[in-house]
């Protein structure tokens, strides 16, 4: 017994502790569909990282994928890795044990290849903190040799210079082929024996891959940055995001989780990408070109997932479901296949239109329940033309109709405030147009009607063209979400916002240079961490960090850029031309707006930057005209 | 009207390792999902949002293993017991185990009310003498109230100790009991630990048998 003690794993000193945290199941792995190798047999071993708790991280897709093609090859071994609640990072402190994935229980320090992903910024503190959590270093230059490879990857890393002092090596777009090319360039660095230096000159050179610590950046007497310039003949200019000119077959074993989580249904991608141009909208920009899957594969899709995973609930993702060429005979596939099986569909991001209340009628009991969600974005058409969502007031008002003669009672309705150009006119018609729609819901459902207004703050986003504008200064948007909740409690209209501070930290990171890095590593050492969470946020620590390290917060989040400054992230390319968001920057200020570009081509960028991939694979649709 | 070709359908299994820090409700999601991927014949509930009829005999508490769980559901017709194990432990969690499956008549009240007691081991992690844990054993079963509070209610935990000795568990002293589990009157082991001193937590807990 005295032996077994000694050669315990940290894991075992832990398990018997891990009762007296909340939701111990968060911290265990052992879900159907894990994947376990024998570790000593596998030559590069990967840790898949969301530094967020797992209920949040466990059902992201792009892990689930990238989990998915790392596993398959046979030399390799992915784990996964999330960020432990306050009560299991005490925990683990007091324990001295070091951060472990679910599937080996071994300590990332272990590990050849760290991956975190990193959707959104929020989330940046907690990277740090699973670093000092798994006992590596925190910043890239003081990893050695014996360290593993730190990677980053996600939505949030467009702009990925407010964490370079942190990650190695980010990859940028979509991560199916380019992570075996890391993986690749890993182990034949691994076998040379050479410094880790020349493994990041390595990693440099394969399209979509940035090693930050090999460039420059200087500055203007301003603050702005004045060039950026590579120090290494392997650093590209710009990196050029990778995307797949087709999309791989759809992941349908993926992991069933044995407690509660997020999202807790099958996710299945029916498109990536949106043709739609919303200026505001950062997904939309960097996510080009659109590419659809077929009908016949996403019902094929549903069929297999619905055993592999045991789950009832079906999720069809896409940031426009209705623009899905194929839609309504998707739909109505759906319903004919699956209306016998005690199943459920979600058809979310639909466009407000009266085609996508049909759409939803389509799917009839395969919906059970729940609300009809519209996102109008601006109550005021001028303003939607200022945005590039163009819809007039009649048709919103139509779709409305139609919704609720179609037997729903509750609907959503997401605006945002701060947005470009926004005056108070801009604002009272979030109320005005609420109760319009509140009159037309009870004369068509009477007193059942329910509707739920949703604020968001806008937040100016890298590479739309938007990137230029100011954010909305928090005192005003305080004032703005206080005259909406004033106005809307004299009626029935429920109101959600987001909290303004939650809103002003995304604005400081989101367009943050890399400067940044030293204000991101004093917010942690303050305390700061699990930013996302509205209650566990506490922007003191960022203000302090930021006086701290003396910076001006101000400088990253409220001030009006030049059209001809040097953006922080102005080496990595979405694919999109500098000259397309400018002119589209100024049509905004001028109200005129783009409709869905698949009926007309503005020469954004993506086919030029991507013309020879889409002349390798003649047939595939991109929907570009 | 009941249909006659309605198989109620009774399988006992074990639930051990990792799956241990999975509680009772997340465990009925787990079967629920474990049915649909055998592409059994389940029946459902009826109504709006029709759910696996399924009925766990009595709920473990977080943290205990197992290796007499029961769980009752229902068919739509009558498929063999063996192609049923089959089907399910294909699809199941690798620390999920199924032990048996019957066929049970369909007019037996709810499993949940069918079990009286529960028999638990204990094994200690830490190290401890025999004749020490004996003798804190026959101290504890020699008194007449052993008054405790759940959840705010008062109770004599001595009167749903039906069984308390200590055993032999690869030459380490351990813990064997039986506990009444009748609603209303459930005796936890982790209590029972607790009076002898010993911290609940860093031992492990065995449900060994159910007793209808």
């Amino acid at each position: 017994m005295t032996m077994l003690q000694e050669q315990a794993s940290p894991f075992s000193r832990l398990e018997k502790e891990l009762l007296r945290v909340e939701k111990p199941g968060r911290y265990v792995g052992g879900e159907l569909n894990q994947i376990v190798k024998d570790w000593d047999a596998i030559q590069t071993h990967v840790a898949l990282v969301f530094p967020d708790l797992y209920e949040i991280g466990q059902p992201n897709l792009g892990l689930a994928i990238l989990y998915d093609i790392l596993n398959k090859r046979e030399d390799v071994l992915a784990e996964r890795a999330y960020a432990p609640w306050f009560d299991m990072e005490a925990l683990l402190r007091e324990k001295n044990i070091s951060l472990y994935t679910l599937e080996s229980k071994r300590s990332l320090k272990q590990f050849d290849i760290i991956g975190f992903t990193l959707p959104y910024e929020t989330i940046y503190t907690n990277t740090l903190n699973i670093l000092d959590l798994a006992g590596l270093p925190l910043f890239s230059k003081d990893r050695t040799e014996g360290h593993p490879l730190i990677i980053a990857g996600g939505q949030a890393v467009y702009n990925p210079e407010p964490m370079v002092d942190f990650i190695d090596a980010f990859v940028l777009g979509e991560g199916e082929e380019v992570i075996l090319e890391v993986v690749d360039v890993y182990q034949g660095w691994k076998q040379k024996h050479e410094s880790r230096f020349e493994l990041l000159k390595s990693l440099a050179k394969i399209p979509g891959v940035y090693v930050p610590s090999l460039y420059d950046i200087s500055y203007n007497d301003d603050g702005t940055i004045a060039s950026i310039t590579p120090t290494a003949a392997e650093a590209q200019y710009p990196v050029v995001k990778r995307i797949l000119a087709k999309l791989p077959p759809l992941l349908t074993n993926s992991l069933v989780p044995n407690i509660g989580v997020v999202h807790d249904r099958v996710s299945i991608e029916i498109m990536r990408g949106c043709t739609r141009g919303c200026r505001f909208c950062h997904a939309g920009m960097v996510n080009r070109p659109i590419r659809e899957r077929p009908v016949e594969e996403i019902l094929t899709a549903i069929k297999e997932s619905l055993i592999a995973t045991g789950y009832k609930q079906i999720s069809l993702l896409s940031l426009s479901s209705s623009d899905h060429s194929k839609i309504l005979e998707l739909v109505t596939a759906v319903y004919d296949r699956f209306n016998k099986e005690h199943m459920n569909i979600s058809l979310p991001s639909l466009r407000v239109a009266s085609f996508s209340v049909e759409l939803m009628d389509q799917l009839k009991e395969l919906r059970r329940g729940g609300g009809f969600t519209i996102a109008p974005e601006a109550a005021t058409e001028r303003m939607r033309a200022i945005i590039n969502k163009p819809l007039s007031d009649e048709i919103l008002l139509d779709t409305v109709r139609a919704i609720f003669r179609h037997g729903w009672t509750s609907l959503k309705l997401y605006f945002m405030i701060g947005l470009p150009e926004e005056t108070i006119e801009d604002v009272q018609a979030i109320v005005t147009t609420s109760r319009r729609i509140q009159a037309e819901a009870r004369s068509i459902v009477g007193g059942r009607a329910r509707i739920h207004v949703s604020i968001g703050t806008f937040i100016p986003k890298p590479h739309t063209p938007f990137q230029w504008v100011p954010g909305g200064k928090p005192e005003i948007i305080e004032q703005k979400i206080d005259y909406l909740r004033n106005e809307l409690k004299k009626t029935r209209i429920k109101m959600s916002y987001n909290h303004p501070e939650e809103a002003m930290l995304e604005s400081w990171l989101a367009r943050g240079d890399r400067r940044l890095g030293s204000v991101i590593h004093q917010a942690w050492l303050n305390g700061a961490k699990f930013d996302a969470w509205s209650e566990k946020l506490q922007i003191a620590k960022w203000i302090d960090a930021f006086n701290e390290v003396g910076l001006d917060s101000n400088f990253y989040s409220h001030r009006l850029r030049r059209l001809d400054e040097v953006m922080p992230w102005e080496h990595i390319s979405v694919g999109l031309r500098k000259e397309f968001l400018i002119q589209d920057y100024q049509w905004s200020l001028e109200g005129k707006t783009r409709p869905d570009c698949r009926e007309h081509c503005y020469r954004c960028g993506i086919l030029t930057q991507f013309e020879d991939l889409r002349l390798q694979n003649p047939r595939t649709r991109w929907s570009c005209p | 009207m009941v249909g006659s070709n309605i198989a109620r359908t009774r399988i006992t299994y074990s639930k051990t390792g990792m799956l241990r820090f999975i509680g009772h409700l997340d465990m009925q999601q787990l079967w629920e999902r474990a049915l649909r991927r055998a592409e059994l014949p389940v029946r459902y509930s009826q109504g709006f949002n029709p759910k696996i009829r399924l009925n766990l005999a009595s709920a473990l508490p977080l943290g205990y293993i197992s290796r007499c769980e029961v769980l009752d559901f229902w068919l739509e017709q009558t498929v063999a017991c063996e192609i049923i194990q089959a089907k399910l432990s294909k699809t199941l969690p690798t620390d999920l185990k199924i032990i048996d499956t019957t066929r049970v008549a369909n007019n037996l009240p709810s499993l949940q009310s069918l079990v009286s007691a529960s028999e638990y081991q204990v094994r200690f992690s830490e190290f401890l003498e025999f004749d020490q844990l004996q003798e804190q054993v026959k101290r504890l079963l020699s008194k007449a109230t052993i008054q405790r509070t759940r959840r705010g209610k008062t109770y004599n935990l001595r009167d749903y100790i039906e069984h308390l000795s200590v055993i032999d568990i690869n030459n380490t002293p351990g813990l064997q009991m039986r506990l009444s589990s009748r609603p209303g009157a459930t005796g936890r082991p982790d209590e029972i630990i607790k009076c002898l001193g010993y911290d609940p937590y860093a031992c492990i807990i065995e449900r060994t048998k159910l007793i209808f």
